[in-house]
């Protein structure tokens, strides 16, 4: 092996270790393990009401199907409902207190008629012995997982998660080594600082990708979202991750070989990314987020009852092809390496000022 | 900012960026070390300003093998000086090279530099031996070859037996001990020692100066820094004196003493008869004053002595051999003449002394 790479090796080596189990990145473990934690407790939800269907409906007087309950209105009594749906599987009878208009407190009677239709949960609320309405729970299609998945993952886990994660290991390589007075460890050892750059890069990258690479694999796994038709989205979004690791990665060691105080450019960086979609054609290309949102597999802006600032927000103004996208994202981050590279050759070692 | 003091060299030929500390007589240099370079350690009109603050300002140096004490109290540039010649620092002003190698490689340099740093950080949980193998994993070495120099430079410093325990529970002077293993373990030529005494008890203290000489005696470059005068004494070959960052004196202690003329020179007699010799002193033009001092009333012939302060040494010498060689004093024997402030402390306060006077 040259000894260049050999030099790189060792530096990554160490670095992954020290990543991995470093006391002050345990809030990124945390963070990537959000959303898991988020789809874990919606699919023990899933199955649980999955159960209620199949009781409920066995439970109830009669067979029923979506049309039934769309002959259910407003106002009607609860003996109308029953005589159209029959006994309910469950029936759940409370007092509600309510503040009249003289200012009387008085008690309300309530009660939840529940049915099923094997699809999905029926609510039927009465108030006063009237229907007041009628609440849905259908079963989750594979077109809503999809978008709660890409939901969920380019509005929380690429904008915040990885943004976040990657700010605490990749600022961490340099900055934090001059907090500790070890960076000296390197820059005293016959290694060219830029092979010292690229080790620790690699370890930080290699070190995020199995985090949150990792994570977004456990949580597609949790939705069932694994195998057949879902391996597709599996890969592209375990790209898409890597892919911003790599992105946020450049940015924040540049950042972490720049500024001594990580808040100042993380919040910068954060509203930069959040105005992407607002920034004239040329800005948005130095973006992270631009070339990320084109390479998701599923466009969250065009999902049913997205609301018009969200879709603006997730929403990609200038499309691209995913080729251009990725070709972008890699340029971009190949020019702030380059930044930084050039930026860790004239890095001085003055412990006294951090 | 300090006005920059005169500055005083020793034993040199004309001063100038090439201009040496010293350009003979290290002790024992070149004996069987690695191979001489013609460049040494070069410092060109180097200036290092931390924004307004400054670090050291117009240094010139070349820098002969051997021992070369940075001497200067906190804050003199001492640190920043060493710190720039491992490009840890870079130099806002000039130009630094190490054995003809320039600044900006340290792929080059740290092959041949070893910097013993003040800076007491280690990998967590790692043994003295395993921050070492770490050490020389970055230089390419087999693992067998880099287990074989860890256990060299921890026999050299005296850390065999500790080696495999946490540097967490080493002592201070153990960890000053590992971070000086970690500047030999590579075998370099030129070794630059940051406060390498520091915490170190008594015994390990003589070990590591007698460790320092022979790595001079090698024809090594040692650069020492410290503020405690009397161990530059006792390990120099060279020294640079630094006051406010700029270089006050450089060159062998003693040359530098003789040099400034233009300050009295204070000599110790131990003689048989100091207050005889007191008075047929007293009447020399040179002499500016004369103290006896009480001796040890078990030691012979040095039960007392003589101190002379002059601004005339030759004449103070040539006064001296008159009478011991006269018999204006009957049975004077003198048992030793001395200089006594020509250690690296006197002649620091004399230099200091006039860099204030000078403000």
């Amino acid at each position: 092996m040259k000894p260049a790479l050999r030099q790189v090796g060792v530096v990554f080596g160490r670095e992954l270790r020290k990543t991995f189990f470093a006391r002050r990145g345990l809030w990124i473990y945390l963070l990537a393990a959000a959303p898991f934690l988020l789809f874990f407790g919606y699919t023990i939800q899933n199955k649980i009401e999955a159960r209620q269907r199949l009781a409920w409906a066995s439970e109830q007087q009669k067979p029923l199907a979506a049309a039934d309950f769309a002959t259910i209105k407003r106002g009607m009594t609860e003996s109308d409902v029953q005589a159209r749906l029959g006994n309910p599987a469950r029936r759940m009878m409370f007092l509600r207190r309510r503040r009249a208009a003289n200012d009387q407190i008085q008690f309300v009677q309530n009660e939840w008629l529940r049915y099923s239709d094997g699809s999905g949960l029926y609510y039927i609320v009465i108030q006063d012995g009237k229907v007041v309405r009628v609440q849905t729970r259908p079963a989750p299609t594979l077109g809503d997982l999809n978008l709660l998945f890409a939901t969920v993952f380019q509005f929380f886990y690429l904008r915040l998660a990885v943004f976040f994660g990657c700010l605490g290991i990749f600022m961490n390589l340099f900055r934090g080594e001059l907090l500790d007075k070890s960076l000296h460890f390197y820059f005293l050892a016959p290694v060219r600082r830029e092979l010292v750059l690229a080790g620790k890069f690699l370890a930080g990258l290699a070190a995020s990708v199995v985090i949150f690479a990792g994570s977004a694999a456990l949580q597609l796994a949790l939705l069932g979202r694994v195998g057949g038709q879902g391996l597709g989205h599996f890969g592209a979004y375990l790209g898409v991750t890597a892919l911003a690791c790599l992105g946020y990665g450049a940015v924040f060691l540049a950042a972490g070989l720049m500024f001594k105080n990580p808040i100042a450019p993380a919040v910068a960086l954060l509203l930069w990314e959040s105005l992407a979609p607002f920034l004239p054609a040329m800005l948005k290309k130095l973006s992270v987020i631009y070339y990320l949102t084109q390479l998701c597999p599923v466009s969250v802006a065009s999902g049913p009852g997205t609301s018009p600032i969200f879709a603006l927000l997730v929403s990609a103004p200038d499309p691209i092809s995913r080729a251009a996208a990725l070709v972008g994202l890699l340029l971009l981050a190949a020019l702030v390496l380059a930044y930084s590279a050039r930026r860790v050759r004239r890095l001085e070692i003055d412990y006294t000022s951090e | 900012m300090r006005a920059t003091p005169a500055r005083r060299s020793a034993g040199l030929g004309p001063r100038g960026p090439q201009a040496g500390v010293s350009t003979s007589g290290t002790r024992g240099a070149a004996a069987q070390g690695p191979a001489p370079t013609i460049a040494g350690i070069v410092f060109k009109n180097v200036s290092k300003f931390y924004g307004e603050v400054l670090g050291v300002n117009r240094v010139n140096l070349t820098i002969p093998p051997g021992i070369t004490s940075l001497v200067g109290p906190n804050g003199s540039g001492k640190t920043t000086l060493m710190n720039l010649l491992a490009g840890l620092v870079l130099p806002t002003r000039g130009e630094i090279s190490v054995l003809g190698i320039p600044g900006g490689r340290p792929e080059r340099l740290f092959r041949v530099v070893g910097y013993c740093t003040q800076f007491d950080s280690y990998p967590a949980g790692a043994t003295g031996r395993e921050f070492l193998l770490a050490y020389l994993a970055l230089f390419g070495h087999s693992r067998f070859e880099a287990i074989r120099r860890s256990q060299a430079a921890l026999d050299r410093v005296k850390l065999a037996d500790a080696a495999d325990r946490k540097i967490a529970a080493y002592s201070k002077g153990m960890r000053q001990r590992i971070r000086l293993a970690q500047a030999l373990c590579h075998d370099p030529q030129v070794l630059v020692l940051d406060e390498p005494l520091n915490g170190l008890d008594p015994l390990a203290r003589a070990e590591t100066i007698a460790l320092f000489r022979s790595l001079g005696a090698e024809g090594r470059y040692l650069i020492i820094s410290s503020h405690v005068l009397h161990e530059v004494d006792a390990i120099s070959d060279q020294v640079i004196m630094l006051s406010y960052g700029y270089v006050v004196a450089e060159g062998k202690i003693h040359g530098v003493r003789e040099e400034m003329s233009d300050h009295p020179m204070q000599f110790q007699v131990r003689c048989s008869h100091p207050r005889e010799l007191a008075a047929a002193f007293v009447r020399e033009p040179h002499l500016l004053e004369l103290r006896l001092l009480e001796g040890d009333a078990s030691g012979p012939a040095a039960a007392a002595s003589l101190m002379v302060t002059t601004r005339d040494p030759a004449a103070f010498y040539r006064g001296l051999n008159r009478l011991a060689a006269g018999d204006a004093i009957p049975g004077l024997e003198i048992a030793s003449v001395a200089p006594a402030d020509d250690d690296a402390g006197s002649v620091y306060d004399y230099l200091v002394g006039h860099a204030e006077e000078a403000r």
